[in-house]
């Protein structure tokens, strides 16, 4: 028995009045919304959309692949804590996350730097235990990202937040002023500034 | 951008998206019994966790480490009721001095003896009970640190005496210093630390939208333990650290991620 093949180009041509389409894809400000009531697989959609971008933020903060894993999990983590009380900017959750991140990668280096004072402030304290190696440690990796940071964190705060969303996130300007909570001009002149700085720290550093 | 001449940006490989996946939703599922509280009811017992809290501390003992004052506190522990767990600090000196002698032979006898200061120097400062008779230690150890011992019925564990603390409350740089350090966690949920220009702690546990205030912390000469009783992945600890005036001068947060908390310490059985 043979079979009759028929040529595709031999179909009549077809046209769909109303071609099937897929499930509708909800917004970051939609997910996030039913994040915060309680949603998990919403949260673990916003997860699947974001993780690769905060994991390169994580990255930048801590110019450890390995730290940025684990950054990115506390993340992801901390925002299903605090999602309920959070206002996206622009529909995307990624400025916000950046911010999280960038919160929970500068507090563990601020407690790395300043436990030294903290424990000669203790009664009875003898002799204070020298942890710089420690601290040094932590800042591994890309030797580049590595200078970059040690710049980055000799900038005063304000200027460090701008930087780290515009300049390692690559956040628009205006939405960092609306996360930072201040007018547009002052994030690109705290931006200005801190180039400058950057610039010569980077230049002694190498 | 690039002046910073940053290194490109690299997809997520599937292993590492996968294990962060992993940890993620473990802390999203793991939830736990004793947070069912409703906020209103966990907001009721925080009001009267503070009261009592500022009450036990207004006539502090600075430097008395030989007459701890008790700071317990108790609650019904009823299935529909949040969990309050509480600590007492009213320990014969003599049992301190007992339990770090237990800490000291365990570490001595472990690999890292080496990193331990003798026991003639460690300088206790209070013993803290758990309600299940678990004890542990504040006192300056290797290098006058803050550092910590856990007497069970059968164990004895000393903290890492060389681990970093790890921060849960700090103040920004431009502010008059204060801080908290995490340096110990026990398997059973004793978190103990110190505190820096810190009069008072409160803590609270946080998981999702529901919170639960963490009772009274044993607090004295800058050190702390505080009984989280379960703390898990997707768990966090908020703390608030207040002034002699009441005010809160430092707070923070504390989530429950393996490679942010402190390291167990040194082990071994009881004499």
């Amino acid at each position: 028995m043979t079979q009759r093949r028929v040529p595709l180009r031999s179909l009549p041509d077809v046209t769909i009045a109303n071609p099937p389409r897929g499930p509708a894809i909800e917004t970051d400000a939609q997910l996030w919304t039913r994040a915060a009531a309680g949603d998990r697989h919403a949260f673990g959609e916003l997860f699947e959309r974001h993780a690769e971008a905060v994991w390169n933020h994580a990255y930048r903060l801590t110019a450890s692949w390995s730290q940025a894993e684990d950054l990115t999990s506390s993340t992801f983590l901390l925002a299903w804590r605090k999602c309920h009380g959070v206002k996206l900017i622009r529909d995307s959750a990624l400025p916000w996350l950046y911010t999280v991140a960038g919160n929970l990668a500068r507090n563990e280096h601020r407690g790395a730097t300043r436990f030294l004072r903290a424990v000669r402030r203790l009664p009875d304290d003898t002799v204070a235990a020298d942890h710089a190696d420690d601290v040094a440690h932590r800042v591994d990796g890309d030797a580049r990202m590595a200078r970059i940071l040690a710049a980055v964190r000799t900038l005063p705060r304000s200027e460090r937040e701008a930087v780290e969303l515009c300049l390692l996130g690559e956040v628009p300007t205006a939405d960092a002023a609306e996360l930072l909570g201040v007018a547009e001009v002052s994030v690109r002149s705290r931006l200005s500034r801190a180039r400058a700085r950057l610039r010569t720290k980077l230049e002694e550093l190498s | 951008m690039n002046a910073l001449d940053l290194p490109p940006r690299r997809p997520l490989p599937r292993e590492t998206r996968e294990r962060i996946r992993r940890t993620v939703e473990t802390g999203l599922a793991d939830r736990r019994s004793r947070y069912r509280a409703p906020l209103a009811a966990a907001a009721a017992v925080a009001l009267l966790a503070v009261g009592v809290f500022v009450g036990s501390h207004l006539a502090p003992v600075p430097g008395d480490d030989r007459s701890p004052a008790a700071t317990t506190t108790t609650s019904p522990d009823s299935p529909d009721s949040p969990v309050v767990r509480g600590v007492t600090m009213a320990v014969p000196y003599a049992q301190t001095n007992e339990d770090l002698d237990h800490c000291a032979d365990v570490a001595a006898a472990s690999p890292r003896a080496g990193e331990f200061a003798p026991r003639a120097e460690w300088r206790p400062r209070f013993t803290a009970t758990a309600p299940d008779g678990v004890r542990i230690t504040a006192f300056l150890g290797t290098g006058g640190k803050p550092a910590f011992c856990e007497v069970t019925t059968t164990t004895a564990t000393v903290s890492d005496p060389t681990a970093e603390p790890i921060p849960l409350a700090l103040t920004p740089t431009n502010m008059s210093p204060a801080a908290v350090f995490a340096v110990y966690l026990s398997p059973t949920g004793l978190l103990a630390g110190y505190a820096e220009s810190v009069a008072a702690l409160e803590f609270t546990a946080v998981q999702g939208t529901e919170v639960e205030p963490i009772s009274v912390p044993a607090f004295r000469n800058g050190m702390f333990v505080v009984n989280l009783g379960e703390f898990r992945i997707g768990d966090s600890v908020d703390v608030i650290g207040r002034s002699s005036q009441g005010l809160s001068v430092v707070s923070g947060s504390l989530a429950y991620s393996p490679p942010h908390l402190p390291p167990p310490g040194v082990t071994g059985p009881i004499g």
